[in-house]
Protein backbone atom coordinates (compact mmCIF):
# COMPACT_ATOMS: atom_id res chain seq x y z
CA UNK A 1 0.00 0.00 0.00
CA UNK A 2 1.19 3.41 -0.66
CA UNK A 3 1.98 5.87 2.30
CA UNK A 4 0.73 8.57 0.16
CA UNK A 5 -1.41 9.03 -2.48
CA UNK A 6 -2.80 11.77 -4.24
CA UNK A 7 -5.54 11.43 -7.19
CA UNK A 8 -6.87 13.92 -9.68
CA UNK A 9 -5.73 17.05 -7.01
CA UNK A 10 -6.60 20.52 -8.47
CA UNK A 11 -5.79 23.56 -6.28
CA UNK A 12 -6.66 27.12 -7.07
CA UNK A 13 -5.84 30.07 -6.04
CA UNK A 14 -8.73 32.88 -7.14
CA UNK A 15 -9.27 32.27 -10.88
CA UNK A 16 -5.19 30.69 -10.81
CA UNK A 17 -5.29 27.08 -11.42
CA UNK A 18 -2.39 26.04 -9.25
CA UNK A 19 -2.63 22.30 -9.90
CA UNK A 20 -4.68 20.85 -12.61
CA UNK A 21 -5.07 16.90 -11.68
CA UNK A 22 -1.75 15.66 -10.34
CA UNK A 23 -1.91 11.98 -9.59
CA UNK A 24 1.54 10.32 -7.43
CA UNK A 25 1.95 7.92 -4.72
CA UNK A 26 4.95 7.39 -2.73
CA UNK A 27 5.78 4.24 -1.12
CA UNK A 28 7.05 3.05 2.20
CA UNK A 29 10.49 4.31 2.54
CA UNK A 30 10.76 5.54 -0.47
CA UNK A 31 12.57 9.41 -1.50
CA UNK A 32 10.66 10.75 -4.38
CA UNK A 33 11.52 14.12 -5.86
CA UNK A 34 9.68 16.58 -7.54
CA UNK A 35 11.39 18.44 -10.19
CA UNK A 36 10.21 21.51 -12.05
CA UNK A 37 10.61 25.25 -13.08
CA UNK A 38 9.38 27.89 -10.85
CA UNK A 39 5.65 28.39 -10.57
CA UNK A 40 5.15 24.50 -11.72
CA UNK A 41 3.12 24.00 -8.74
CA UNK A 42 5.80 21.71 -6.63
CA UNK A 43 5.10 24.15 -3.30
CA UNK A 44 1.48 24.15 -3.74
CA UNK A 45 1.13 20.55 -3.57
CA UNK A 46 3.42 20.40 -0.77
CA UNK A 47 1.18 22.47 1.00
CA UNK A 48 -1.78 20.71 0.07
CA UNK A 49 -0.21 17.97 2.06
CA UNK A 50 0.55 19.77 4.57
CA UNK A 51 -3.08 20.95 5.09
CA UNK A 52 -2.13 24.62 4.69
CA UNK A 53 -3.97 25.25 1.39
CA UNK A 54 -7.88 23.55 0.38
CA UNK A 55 -7.60 21.47 -2.49
CA UNK A 56 -10.47 22.67 -5.11
CA UNK A 57 -11.11 18.59 -5.92
CA UNK A 58 -9.36 15.43 -6.00
CA UNK A 59 -8.04 13.38 -3.04
CA UNK A 60 -5.10 12.79 -0.86
CA UNK A 61 -4.84 9.63 1.05
CA UNK A 62 -1.88 9.11 3.58
CA UNK A 63 -1.84 5.56 4.94
CA UNK A 64 -5.38 4.84 3.14
CA UNK A 65 -7.17 7.65 5.33
CA UNK A 66 -8.49 10.74 3.24
CA UNK A 67 -6.69 14.32 4.51
CA UNK A 68 -7.64 16.66 1.83
CA UNK A 69 -9.00 19.68 3.71
CA UNK A 70 -7.95 18.91 6.99
CA UNK A 71 -6.34 21.26 9.03
CA UNK A 72 -2.37 21.41 9.57
CA UNK A 73 -1.84 20.60 13.24
CA UNK A 74 -4.09 17.52 12.10
CA UNK A 75 -1.88 16.51 9.47
CA UNK A 76 1.14 16.61 12.20
CA UNK A 77 -0.43 14.34 14.53
CA UNK A 78 -1.11 11.57 11.77
CA UNK A 79 2.81 11.69 10.67
CA UNK A 80 3.04 14.59 8.00
CA UNK A 81 6.47 16.16 8.71
CA UNK A 82 7.15 19.53 6.66
CA UNK A 83 10.14 21.16 6.45
CA UNK A 84 8.79 24.33 4.27
CA UNK A 85 10.32 26.45 1.57
CA UNK A 86 11.88 29.60 3.08
CA UNK A 87 12.58 27.91 6.10
CA UNK A 88 10.35 29.55 8.29
CA UNK A 89 12.07 28.73 11.63
CA UNK A 90 11.18 31.01 14.37
CA UNK A 91 13.38 33.57 14.07
CA UNK A 92 12.93 34.77 17.70
CA UNK A 93 13.33 31.69 19.58
CA UNK A 94 16.32 30.13 20.77
CA UNK A 95 17.49 26.80 18.41
CA UNK A 96 16.69 24.53 21.00
CA UNK A 97 13.08 25.67 21.51
CA UNK A 98 13.12 25.30 18.05
CA UNK A 99 13.26 21.70 17.92
CA UNK A 100 11.36 21.64 21.33
CA UNK A 101 8.49 23.46 19.45
CA UNK A 102 9.05 21.23 16.29
CA UNK A 103 7.73 18.33 19.03
CA UNK A 104 4.51 19.99 19.96
CA UNK A 105 2.08 17.54 18.93
CA UNK A 106 3.69 15.21 20.71
CA UNK A 107 4.06 14.44 24.86
CA UNK A 108 6.57 12.06 25.70
CA UNK A 109 9.14 14.39 27.44
CA UNK A 110 11.73 12.04 28.08
CA UNK A 111 11.76 11.04 24.78
CA UNK A 112 11.54 14.66 22.90
CA UNK A 113 15.27 14.73 24.94
CA UNK A 114 16.41 11.61 23.73
CA UNK A 115 15.60 13.06 19.99
CA UNK A 116 17.00 16.62 20.43
CA UNK A 117 19.85 14.97 21.46
CA UNK A 118 19.83 12.60 18.43
CA UNK A 119 19.54 15.37 16.31
CA UNK A 120 22.15 17.31 18.04
CA UNK A 121 24.45 14.81 16.78
CA UNK A 122 23.29 14.70 13.40
CA UNK A 123 23.51 18.63 12.93
CA UNK A 124 26.72 19.72 15.20
CA UNK A 125 26.43 22.98 14.21
CA UNK A 126 23.05 23.10 15.69
CA UNK A 127 24.29 21.84 19.05
CA UNK A 128 26.95 24.63 19.36
CA UNK A 129 24.95 27.66 18.80
CA UNK A 130 21.35 25.75 20.70
CA UNK A 131 21.11 28.73 22.86
CA UNK A 132 21.31 31.35 20.07
CA UNK A 133 18.60 32.49 18.64
CA UNK A 134 17.46 30.87 15.38
CA UNK A 135 17.22 34.38 13.04
CA UNK A 136 20.93 34.87 14.22
CA UNK A 137 21.85 31.60 12.25
CA UNK A 138 23.01 31.65 8.77
CA UNK A 139 21.08 30.67 6.02
CA UNK A 140 22.36 26.75 5.71
CA UNK A 141 22.47 26.39 9.99
CA UNK A 142 18.61 27.76 9.27
CA UNK A 143 17.87 24.57 6.68
CA UNK A 144 19.05 22.49 8.53
CA UNK A 145 17.18 23.64 11.99
CA UNK A 146 14.03 23.20 9.57
CA UNK A 147 14.84 19.60 8.98
CA UNK A 148 15.41 18.95 12.19
CA UNK A 149 12.92 20.54 13.76
CA UNK A 150 10.03 18.87 10.85
CA UNK A 151 11.41 15.41 12.47
CA UNK A 152 10.96 16.37 15.73
CA UNK A 153 7.77 15.47 15.50
CA UNK A 154 9.09 12.15 14.22
CA UNK A 155 7.04 12.43 11.20
CA UNK A 156 6.05 8.42 8.72
CA UNK A 157 6.47 11.01 5.73
CA UNK A 158 8.46 14.32 5.16
CA UNK A 159 8.01 17.11 3.32
CA UNK A 160 11.29 18.64 2.49
CA UNK A 161 10.49 22.00 -0.03
CA UNK A 162 13.58 23.56 -1.64
CA UNK A 163 15.86 22.77 0.69
CA UNK A 164 18.90 23.72 -1.43
CA UNK A 165 17.67 27.16 -1.80
CA UNK A 166 19.59 30.33 -1.73
CA UNK A 167 22.59 28.17 0.14
CA UNK A 168 26.33 27.90 -1.15
CA UNK A 169 26.75 24.58 -3.42
CA UNK A 170 28.73 23.50 -0.23
CA UNK A 171 26.21 23.63 1.88
CA UNK A 172 23.86 22.19 -0.48
CA UNK A 173 26.35 19.47 -0.43
CA UNK A 174 25.63 18.84 3.28
CA UNK A 175 22.36 18.78 2.75
CA UNK A 176 21.64 15.75 0.40
CA UNK A 177 24.39 14.13 3.04
CA UNK A 178 21.51 14.34 5.23
CA UNK A 179 19.04 13.43 2.83
CA UNK A 180 20.81 10.10 2.38
CA UNK A 181 21.38 9.79 6.05
CA UNK A 182 17.77 9.96 6.44
CA UNK A 183 17.35 7.55 3.68
CA UNK A 184 19.39 5.01 5.41
CA UNK A 185 17.11 5.52 8.58
CA UNK A 186 13.88 4.36 6.65
CA UNK A 187 12.59 8.04 6.34
CA UNK A 188 10.08 8.50 3.82
CA UNK A 189 10.66 11.38 2.14
CA UNK A 190 8.86 13.90 -0.36
CA UNK A 191 11.60 15.98 -2.33
CA UNK A 192 10.84 19.04 -3.79
CA UNK A 193 13.72 20.81 -5.63
CA UNK A 194 15.02 22.69 -7.97
CA UNK A 195 18.72 21.24 -8.42
CA UNK A 196 17.26 18.72 -10.38
CA UNK A 197 20.60 16.60 -10.89
CA UNK A 198 21.06 16.46 -7.27
CA UNK A 199 17.70 15.52 -6.29
CA UNK A 200 17.35 12.72 -9.29
CA UNK A 201 20.62 11.37 -7.96
CA UNK A 202 19.22 10.44 -4.62
CA UNK A 203 15.53 9.48 -5.31
CA UNK A 204 14.19 5.79 -6.11
CA UNK A 205 11.37 7.83 -8.28
CA UNK A 206 10.85 11.11 -9.70
CA UNK A 207 7.92 13.08 -11.52
CA UNK A 208 8.26 15.95 -13.60
CA UNK A 209 6.04 18.88 -12.61
CA UNK A 210 4.90 21.17 -15.53
CA UNK A 211 2.04 24.36 -15.06
CA UNK A 212 0.61 22.45 -12.92
CA UNK A 213 0.34 18.49 -14.54
CA UNK A 214 2.70 15.78 -13.90
CA UNK A 215 4.12 15.38 -17.62
CA UNK A 216 6.55 12.60 -17.10
CA UNK A 217 7.55 9.85 -14.17
CA UNK A 218 10.33 7.60 -13.96
CA UNK A 219 13.03 6.12 -11.36
CA UNK A 220 15.55 8.64 -10.80
CA UNK A 221 17.84 7.15 -13.01
CA UNK A 222 15.76 6.79 -15.62
CA UNK A 223 14.94 10.63 -15.33
CA UNK A 224 18.93 11.68 -15.36
CA UNK A 225 19.18 9.88 -18.52
CA UNK A 226 16.25 11.10 -20.33
CA UNK A 227 16.58 13.63 -23.20
CA UNK A 228 13.81 16.30 -22.32
CA UNK A 229 14.58 16.07 -18.48
CA UNK A 230 18.99 16.36 -19.68
CA UNK A 231 17.56 19.71 -21.54
CA UNK A 232 15.22 21.79 -19.61
CA UNK A 233 16.23 20.96 -16.22
CA UNK A 234 19.89 19.95 -16.47
CA UNK A 235 20.94 22.19 -18.65
CA UNK A 236 22.39 19.61 -21.07
CA UNK B 1 7.81 66.80 47.77
CA UNK B 2 4.80 64.95 49.80
CA UNK B 3 2.85 66.41 46.88
CA UNK B 4 5.32 64.60 44.44
CA UNK B 5 5.03 61.46 46.22
CA UNK B 6 1.22 61.12 45.98
CA UNK B 7 1.65 61.53 42.51
CA UNK B 8 3.99 59.10 41.92
CA UNK B 9 1.67 56.44 43.60
CA UNK B 10 -1.37 57.72 41.46
CA UNK B 11 0.82 58.15 38.18
CA UNK B 12 2.25 54.48 39.49
CA UNK B 13 -1.22 52.93 39.63
CA UNK B 14 -2.91 54.65 36.89
CA UNK B 15 0.26 53.36 34.58
CA UNK B 16 -0.33 49.97 35.98
CA UNK B 17 -3.95 49.99 34.46
CA UNK B 18 -2.42 51.68 31.14
CA UNK B 19 0.34 48.69 31.19
CA UNK B 20 -2.56 45.86 31.44
CA UNK B 21 -4.84 46.92 28.75
CA UNK B 22 -1.85 47.53 26.78
CA UNK B 23 -0.91 44.12 27.05
CA UNK B 24 -3.83 42.91 26.01
CA UNK B 25 -3.66 45.21 22.64
CA UNK B 26 0.20 43.56 22.12
CA UNK B 27 -0.89 39.79 22.99
CA UNK B 28 -4.03 39.78 20.29
CA UNK B 29 -1.77 41.92 17.72
CA UNK B 30 1.16 39.87 17.77
CA UNK B 31 -0.49 36.48 16.59
CA UNK B 32 -3.77 38.29 14.49
CA UNK B 33 -2.23 41.74 13.78
CA UNK B 34 -5.60 42.62 15.07
CA UNK B 35 -6.74 44.15 18.65
CA UNK B 36 -9.88 44.78 20.04
CA UNK B 37 -10.48 48.79 19.10
CA UNK B 38 -13.67 48.54 21.72
CA UNK B 39 -11.90 47.38 24.33
CA UNK B 40 -12.99 50.48 26.91
CA UNK B 41 -16.36 48.72 26.90
CA UNK B 42 -14.74 45.01 28.43
CA UNK B 43 -13.98 47.50 31.54
CA UNK B 44 -17.48 47.88 31.79
CA UNK B 45 -18.48 44.76 32.30
CA UNK B 46 -15.32 44.13 34.64
CA UNK B 47 -16.43 46.48 37.15
CA UNK B 48 -20.42 46.18 36.86
CA UNK B 49 -20.70 42.83 37.16
CA UNK B 50 -18.46 42.24 39.96
CA UNK B 51 -20.01 44.86 42.12
CA UNK B 52 -22.91 43.46 41.28
CA UNK B 53 -21.85 40.08 42.46
CA UNK B 54 -21.07 41.81 46.00
CA UNK B 55 -24.25 43.75 46.02
CA UNK B 56 -26.26 40.59 45.67
CA UNK B 57 -24.10 38.78 48.25
CA UNK B 58 -25.12 41.45 50.37
CA UNK B 59 -29.15 40.79 50.29
CA UNK B 60 -29.48 43.72 48.11
CA UNK B 61 -30.52 44.48 44.15
CA UNK B 62 -27.87 44.37 41.33
CA UNK B 63 -27.60 48.22 41.47
CA UNK B 64 -27.81 50.12 44.08
CA UNK B 65 -24.08 51.69 46.53
CA UNK B 66 -22.14 49.35 47.91
CA UNK B 67 -21.03 49.94 51.48
CA UNK B 68 -18.02 49.24 52.55
CA UNK B 69 -19.25 46.88 55.36
CA UNK B 70 -20.48 45.05 52.48
CA UNK B 71 -17.10 44.26 51.02
CA UNK B 72 -13.86 42.36 52.31
CA UNK B 73 -10.39 41.73 50.30
CA UNK B 74 -11.87 37.92 49.94
CA UNK B 75 -15.20 38.72 48.92
CA UNK B 76 -13.23 41.36 46.32
CA UNK B 77 -11.28 39.17 45.24
CA UNK B 78 -13.48 36.07 44.42
CA UNK B 79 -15.87 39.16 42.75
CA UNK B 80 -13.22 39.84 40.90
CA UNK B 81 -12.06 36.33 39.43
CA UNK B 82 -15.95 36.17 38.13
CA UNK B 83 -15.42 39.19 36.17
CA UNK B 84 -12.06 38.37 34.83
CA UNK B 85 -13.79 34.88 33.53
CA UNK B 86 -16.81 36.69 32.59
CA UNK B 87 -15.41 39.33 30.28
CA UNK B 88 -12.69 36.43 29.16
CA UNK B 89 -15.62 34.46 28.08
CA UNK B 90 -16.79 37.66 26.21
CA UNK B 91 -13.69 37.74 24.76
CA UNK B 92 -14.40 34.32 22.48
CA UNK B 93 -17.86 35.99 21.40
CA UNK B 94 -15.45 38.56 20.47
CA UNK B 95 -13.43 36.68 18.23
CA UNK B 96 -16.08 34.57 16.59
CA UNK B 97 -18.19 37.63 15.66
CA UNK B 98 -15.77 40.76 15.20
CA UNK B 99 -12.48 39.37 14.71
CA UNK B 100 -12.73 35.72 12.99
CA UNK B 101 -14.73 37.19 9.67
CA UNK B 102 -12.29 39.73 9.20
CA UNK B 103 -8.78 38.49 10.07
CA UNK B 104 -6.03 37.82 7.03
CA UNK B 105 -8.41 39.11 4.84
CA UNK B 106 -6.87 42.47 4.74
CA UNK B 107 -8.57 45.70 5.04
CA UNK B 108 -9.82 47.58 8.19
CA UNK B 109 -13.03 45.70 8.50
CA UNK B 110 -12.04 44.27 12.17
CA UNK B 111 -11.54 47.96 13.15
CA UNK B 112 -15.11 48.96 12.72
CA UNK B 113 -16.20 45.48 13.48
CA UNK B 114 -14.45 45.63 16.87
CA UNK B 115 -15.74 48.99 18.15
CA UNK B 116 -19.62 47.88 16.98
CA UNK B 117 -18.72 45.01 19.43
CA UNK B 118 -17.86 47.08 21.98
CA UNK B 119 -20.41 49.95 21.53
CA UNK B 120 -23.28 46.84 21.41
CA UNK B 121 -21.63 45.60 24.74
CA UNK B 122 -21.96 49.06 26.39
CA UNK B 123 -25.21 49.57 25.20
CA UNK B 124 -26.33 46.44 26.43
CA UNK B 125 -25.03 47.12 29.74
CA UNK B 126 -26.52 50.56 29.63
CA UNK B 127 -29.80 48.31 29.34
CA UNK B 128 -28.73 46.20 32.51
CA UNK B 129 -27.22 49.05 34.55
CA UNK B 130 -28.56 51.99 33.76
CA UNK B 131 -26.51 55.26 33.35
CA UNK B 132 -26.06 56.43 36.80
CA UNK B 133 -22.50 55.41 38.44
CA UNK B 134 -22.26 53.19 41.23
CA UNK B 135 -19.92 54.17 44.22
CA UNK B 136 -17.28 51.85 44.91
CA UNK B 137 -15.60 51.44 47.87
CA UNK B 138 -11.56 49.89 48.49
CA UNK B 139 -11.54 46.54 49.84
CA UNK B 140 -8.58 47.98 51.76
CA UNK B 141 -10.57 50.84 53.16
CA UNK B 142 -11.34 54.55 52.25
CA UNK B 143 -8.76 55.66 54.76
CA UNK B 144 -5.95 57.48 53.50
CA UNK B 145 -2.75 55.78 54.53
CA UNK B 146 0.42 57.96 55.91
CA UNK B 147 3.43 57.08 54.09
CA UNK B 148 6.74 59.24 54.50
CA UNK B 149 3.90 62.31 55.38
CA UNK B 150 2.39 61.81 51.78
CA UNK B 151 -1.34 60.68 51.40
CA UNK B 152 -1.72 57.08 50.14
CA UNK B 153 -5.02 56.12 48.39
CA UNK B 154 -4.88 52.27 49.73
CA UNK B 155 -6.82 51.03 46.51
CA UNK B 156 -3.77 52.66 44.30
CA UNK B 157 -1.25 49.94 46.15
CA UNK B 158 -3.54 47.42 45.63
CA UNK B 159 -3.91 48.04 41.66
CA UNK B 160 -0.06 48.98 41.52
CA UNK B 161 0.28 45.43 43.41
CA UNK B 162 -2.08 43.71 41.86
CA UNK B 163 -1.65 44.98 38.12
CA UNK B 164 2.21 44.57 38.37
CA UNK B 165 2.13 40.35 39.59
CA UNK B 166 -0.23 40.20 36.82
CA UNK B 167 2.18 41.56 34.50
CA UNK B 168 5.27 39.90 35.44
CA UNK B 169 3.13 36.45 35.59
CA UNK B 170 2.46 36.52 31.81
CA UNK B 171 5.76 37.86 30.96
CA UNK B 172 7.33 34.54 32.51
CA UNK B 173 4.42 32.54 30.69
CA UNK B 174 5.18 33.91 27.57
CA UNK B 175 9.01 33.47 27.51
CA UNK B 176 9.37 30.08 29.38
CA UNK B 177 6.32 27.89 29.16
CA UNK B 178 4.96 25.82 26.35
CA UNK B 179 2.23 27.81 25.81
CA UNK B 180 4.02 30.79 25.76
CA UNK B 181 6.65 29.75 23.35
CA UNK B 182 3.56 28.12 20.54
CA UNK B 183 1.78 31.77 21.17
CA UNK B 184 5.71 33.35 20.22
CA UNK B 185 5.14 30.95 17.30
CA UNK B 186 1.90 31.97 16.26
CA UNK B 187 3.03 35.59 15.87
CA UNK B 188 6.29 34.51 14.24
CA UNK B 189 4.49 33.44 11.86
CA UNK B 190 1.30 31.36 11.45
CA UNK B 191 1.87 28.92 9.23
CA UNK B 192 5.32 27.87 10.55
CA UNK B 193 3.47 27.26 13.58
CA UNK B 194 0.82 25.40 12.05
CA UNK B 195 3.76 22.91 10.42
CA UNK B 196 4.71 21.83 13.53
CA UNK B 197 1.54 21.07 15.14
CA UNK B 198 0.07 23.88 16.57
CA UNK B 199 -3.69 24.92 16.74
CA UNK B 200 -3.53 27.97 15.36
CA UNK B 201 -6.81 29.42 16.17
CA UNK B 202 -7.17 27.62 19.70
CA UNK B 203 -3.65 30.21 20.39
CA UNK B 204 -5.39 32.87 18.79
CA UNK B 205 -8.83 32.42 20.80
CA UNK B 206 -6.49 32.00 24.34
CA UNK B 207 -4.98 35.79 23.04
CA UNK B 208 -8.27 37.08 22.82
CA UNK B 209 -9.50 35.35 26.14
CA UNK B 210 -6.38 36.92 27.62
CA UNK B 211 -6.66 40.15 26.34
CA UNK B 212 -10.15 40.91 27.56
CA UNK B 213 -9.70 39.56 31.02
CA UNK B 214 -7.24 42.23 31.41
CA UNK B 215 -9.46 44.97 30.64
CA UNK B 216 -11.86 42.98 32.96
CA UNK B 217 -9.31 43.15 35.48
CA UNK B 218 -8.53 46.49 34.57
CA UNK B 219 -12.10 48.02 35.04
CA UNK B 220 -12.62 45.85 38.70
CA UNK B 221 -9.22 47.51 39.61
CA UNK B 222 -10.00 50.87 39.08
CA UNK B 223 -13.90 51.27 39.89
CA UNK B 224 -12.88 52.10 43.18
CA UNK B 225 -11.24 55.00 41.75
CA UNK B 226 -13.45 56.10 39.24
CA UNK B 227 -16.58 54.46 40.51
CA UNK B 228 -18.57 51.71 38.45
CA UNK B 229 -20.16 52.67 35.47
CA UNK B 230 -20.89 52.46 31.81
CA UNK B 231 -18.94 55.32 30.44
CA UNK B 232 -15.42 54.36 32.43
CA UNK B 233 -13.69 52.67 29.71
CA UNK B 234 -13.36 54.42 26.58
CA UNK B 235 -10.79 57.40 28.13
CA UNK B 236 -8.74 54.68 29.81
CA UNK B 237 -8.68 52.33 27.34
CA UNK B 238 -7.63 55.19 24.85
CA UNK B 239 -4.75 55.91 27.15
CA UNK B 240 -3.81 52.89 27.28
CA UNK B 241 -3.85 52.25 22.94
CA UNK B 242 -1.32 55.51 23.04
CA UNK B 243 1.09 53.41 26.06
CA UNK B 244 0.73 50.51 23.56
CA UNK B 245 1.80 52.86 20.30
CA UNK B 246 4.38 54.69 22.77
CA UNK B 247 6.26 51.42 23.96
CA UNK B 248 5.95 49.02 20.54
CA UNK B 249 2.86 47.56 19.62
CA UNK B 250 4.92 44.26 19.04
CA UNK B 251 7.03 44.20 22.79
CA UNK B 252 4.54 43.08 25.76
CA UNK B 253 7.27 44.86 27.71
CA UNK B 254 7.33 48.06 25.68
CA UNK B 255 3.42 47.89 25.95
CA UNK B 256 3.98 47.82 30.08
CA UNK B 257 6.58 50.48 30.12
CA UNK B 258 4.15 52.36 27.66
CA UNK B 259 1.88 52.09 30.51
CA UNK B 260 3.64 53.26 33.60
CA UNK B 261 5.14 55.94 31.41
CA UNK B 262 1.75 57.74 30.69
CA UNK B 263 0.83 57.14 33.81
CA UNK B 264 3.61 58.80 35.58
CA UNK B 265 3.51 61.84 33.31
CA UNK B 266 -0.16 62.09 33.58
CA UNK B 267 0.24 62.30 37.43
CA UNK B 268 2.98 64.65 37.48
CA UNK B 269 2.13 66.87 35.26
CA UNK B 270 -1.71 66.82 36.51
CA UNK B 271 0.18 68.15 39.22
CA UNK B 272 1.40 71.54 37.66
CA UNK B 273 -1.64 72.52 35.44
CA UNK B 274 -4.58 69.76 35.16
CA UNK B 275 -5.28 71.09 31.77
CA UNK B 276 -1.46 70.56 30.19
CA UNK B 277 -1.69 66.67 31.14
CA UNK B 278 -3.21 65.59 27.71
CA UNK B 279 -1.27 68.13 25.66
CA UNK B 280 2.00 66.96 27.11
CA UNK B 281 1.17 63.13 26.95
CA UNK B 282 0.29 63.77 23.58
CA UNK B 283 2.91 66.06 22.33
CA UNK B 284 4.98 63.57 23.86
CA UNK B 285 3.84 60.58 22.02
CA UNK B 286 4.17 62.61 18.52
CA UNK B 287 7.88 63.25 19.75
CA UNK B 288 8.44 59.56 20.67
CA UNK B 289 6.91 58.28 17.51
CA UNK B 290 9.01 60.61 14.87
CA UNK B 291 11.65 59.46 16.77
CA UNK B 292 11.18 55.62 17.21
CA UNK B 293 8.15 54.69 14.61
CA UNK B 294 8.12 51.61 15.86
CA UNK B 295 7.62 52.61 19.57
CA UNK B 296 9.96 52.67 22.43
CA UNK B 297 11.06 49.02 22.58
CA UNK B 298 8.92 48.38 18.93
CA UNK B 299 10.84 45.05 17.59
CA UNK B 300 13.82 44.78 15.57
CA UNK B 301 13.39 41.87 13.03
CA UNK B 302 16.10 39.61 13.13
CA UNK B 303 15.53 37.22 10.54
CA UNK B 304 17.39 36.28 8.28
CA UNK B 305 16.32 36.06 4.54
Amino acid sequence: MSMLRIEDLCVRYGAIEALKGISLHVAQGEIVTLIGGNGAGKSTLMRAIAGLVKPASGTIAFEGRPIAGIRPHHCVRLGIGHSPEGRLVFGDQSVRDNLMLGAYARDDTDAIAADIDKYFAVFPRLTERQDQQAGTLSGGEQQMLAIARALMSRPKLLLLDEPSLGLAPLIVREVFAVIRRLREQGVTILLVEQMANLALAVADRAYVIETGRITLEGTGAELLRDERVRSAYLGA
Amino acid sequence: MTAILQALASGLALGAIYGLIALGFNITYATTKTFNFGQGAFLVPGSLVGVSLLLLAAGKPHWGNLAPSEMTLLSYGLATLASVAIVGAIGIVLYYCAIKPFVGAGGLNWVLSTIGFGIILQNAALAVWGPASIAVPSPLGNEVWRIAGAGIRPQEVLIAAVAISVMVGLDIVIRKTRFGKALRAVAFNPQAAAIVGINVEKIVIIAFVISSSLAGLAGMLIAPITTASVFIGLGVALKAFSAAIVGGLTNPRGCMLGGFLLGLIEALVGLWRAEMREITIFLLIIIVLVLRPGGLLGARSVEKI
